[in-house]
């Protein structure tokens, strides 16, 4: 075999042991270990088997992402971010379907704690469904909104596919931020828009609620969520006026919703243990992949099969658009049946090469990847965002239900990917304003 | 061999509270620095090190071995939950045991390089600030060690036919992470 084609056979056994459940970060170890020894020799496996693992977790950038996952659960567990819906709700009440949107803007603003659009769907929909169907809200729009809106978690930063993703392809991780939350942003919009022209046509999906809401009772849910607004200004202010760095704006984020949690008196010693824990196992099982990647890297590097690829495409003489259109196409099938982050570590190794050689910028491909990875949260077979709804409804709503409700949604997602391509300073537009 | 599965899950339980402190730790140092720059124009000596190279380490490899008994590790389900259960458990067998191998050899190899940090006292220098940083890589080794252990715990449930009695891996938020 040729060094190209162990490349190739790397991938392809990458894919097959993937496939039988072998853990991923396990078998990007496995078939990298394997195939240096095969390409350069025992020594170079077994030096790399002893040097990547330290090398790759003790980095000051990765730290930002256990601080950022921490902020989250403490948010979380001190309940601080269950009035944003409640807020929403009141402020919206006059648009058609309302309730929905303000769901929508809820999972918006949790998103601003949270770089996990499936804890995003999670904490929203025991929230928001059951008070849109208390008010015979249709199932589908109740869950579909929900499970759609919880993929802005990823978009709006913190996003731990963007820290990952620029520790990789080495893009500053703030202006990745920025150009996520652009695209997050468009997207609770544009998903507003639909559930608004979705009720405007039929408004039996979402009957008008007769209630009085007084201005007063604006304020004074406005004043229950003021402590996550003060939280998400200082800490994403400072991170992008350059004072702190991810790491930093992440160790602050935690330790000061914390401190608001503490002052409210609603965190026990239990759930600020909690929140360590599941903290801790979300890295470690995060890390084990990101290291594997690493080692694949160098794998494919060796093999010179990247190159070779490249060599191919540029050869086919294939423009910079069809190359994209491509790569959505991979993504959103990979999407279907890997979680985000798995999908990500395992493609970046041999597709970033591909980007480089094509001179296209690796910050716009970057917030390009997120937003497709995303749609494949609730793209079926598997939708993990459909699944997560499901598994807060039980028996109460069947899963087709669900990804008919959630249809809608990607449709305005088809669109705004197509806005992203064809316009790319709308990704870029907020990273220059700060450079 | 219910026994050894005991002591292999309490070492597990014992090397993830080390691990919570730690996160806990890397929050309230990075805070401090952060305020004694700010506040009082002085940084924490060491930090970025003590951050990167003690409690990232430690996060990173000492909570793998309870991931691995919760079966929380990131993995793609849709294919193989179709296949009959023995199938199933066989397939389980054989990760296990390419596990067992290939984070032995890691263990091994981890084990090489700390001996080497601690050959030439391995060091890091930022502002003045000398912080010994060799015994970290020790923590590699003795992450995956018990990895390693916890991983051929079950491969060996497997053949003697012993139940592996799993935590349930219900309350580990892994799953889709992102």
């Amino acid at each position: 075999m040729t060094d190209v084609q162990i490349g190739y056979a790397g991938v392809a056994l990458l894919l097959a042991l993937i496939a039988l459940r072998a853990p991923i970060g396990l078998a990007l170890i496995c078939v990298s270990f394997g195939g240096i020894w095969l390409l350069v020799g025992e020594r170079a496996a077994f030096g790399a088997l002893g040097v990547f693992p330290y090398a790759f977790a003790a980095t000051w950038h990765l730290s930002s992402i256990p601080m950022f996952v921490l902020m989250g659960f403490f948010c979380f567990h001190a309940g601080l971010t269950k009035g944003l819906f409640g807020a929403a709700r009141l402020w919206l009440s006059a648009l058609p379907g309302g309730l929905a949107i303000a769901g929508v803007l809820g999972c918006a603003g949790f998103a601003a704690v949270t770089g996990s659009s499936v804890a995003c769907a999670a904490a929203m929909g025991r929230i928001a469904v059951p008070e849109m169907l208390r008010h015979r809200y249709d199932p589908g729009l109740a869950t579909g909104s929900i499970a759609a809106a919880g993929t802005i978690g990823a978009l709006i930063p913190p996003s731990i596919l963007f820290i990952l993703f620029g520790i990789i392809a080495k893009v500053p991780v703030g202006q990745l931020f920025l150009g996520g939350l652009a695209v997050g942003l468009l997207t609770a919009a544009a998903y507003s828009a639909v559930i608004m022209l979705r009720v405007l046509r039929n408004p039996q999906l979402a009957p008008k609620i007769e209630e009085e809401i007084s201005w007063k009772m604006r304020f004074v849910a406005l004043g229950g969520v003021w402590p996550v607004l003060v939280l998400i200004f200082g800490v994403f202010g400072g991170l992008f006026a350059g004072v702190f760095t991810p790491t930093e704006a992440g160790g602050i984020g935690a330790s000061l919703s914390l401190l608001i949690a503490a002052l409210k008196r609603s965190i026990s010693l239990r759930g600020i243990w909690t929140s360590l824990m599941e903290t801790l196992t979300i890295s470690a099982s995060i890390f084990i992949i990101a290291i594997g990647a690493s080692m694949l890297t160098r794998f494919f590097a060796y093999s010179g099969a990247g190159d070779e690829i490249a060599q191919m495409v540029d050869g086919l003489g294939v423009s910079p658009l069809f190359l994209i259109l491509a790569i959505a196409l991979l993504y959103i099938l990979l999407g279907m049946f890997l979680e985000p982050i798995g999908a990500m570590l395992l493609t970046l190794p041999i597709l970033l090469p591909l980007i480089e050689a094509a001179d296209i910028s690796l910050l716009w491909f970057g917030v390009l990847v997120a937003k497709l990875l995303e749609i494949g949260m609730i793209t079926p077979p598997i939708g993990l965002n459909v699944f997560v709804l499901k598994g807060v409804m039980g028996d109460q709503i069947a899963i087709s239900t669900i990804f008919k409700g959630v249809m809608w949604f990607i449709f305005a997602d088809v669109l705004i990917l197509a806005l992203m391509v064809a316009f790319p300073d709308f990704v870029l537009f907020l990273p220059a304003l700060l450079q | 061999m219910k026994k050894l599965g005991d002591i292999l899950a309490a070492v597990a339980a014992a090397y993830a509270v080390i691990g919570a402190v730690a996160i806990a730790l890397m929050m309230l140092h990075i805070t401090a620095d952060v305020i004694g720059k700010f506040v009082f124009n002085r940084p924490l000596p060491g930090t970025i090190p003590i951050v990167s190279q003690f409690y990232m380490v430690i996060a990173t490899f000492l909570p793998l071995a309870m991931v691995e008994r919760a079966n929380g590790h990131i993995s793609v389900e849709i294919i193989v939950t179709h296949f009959p259960k023995r199938v199933q458990d066989f397939i389980a067998m054989l990760a296990s045991a390419l596990g067992t191998i290939i984070f032995a050899l890691l263990t091994w190899r981890a084990l090489i390089e700390a001996g080497r940090k601690y050959d030439v006292g391995t060091f890091s220098y930022e502002n003045g600030h000398k912080v010994l940083t060799w015994p970290t890589y020790y923590i590699v080794p003795i992450g995956t060690a018990l990895l390693t252990l916890v991983l051929f715990y079950k491969l060996a449930c497997y053949f003697t036919g012993h139940r592996d009695g799993p935590e349930t891996g219900d309350d580990l938020a892994t799953k889709g992470a992102a």
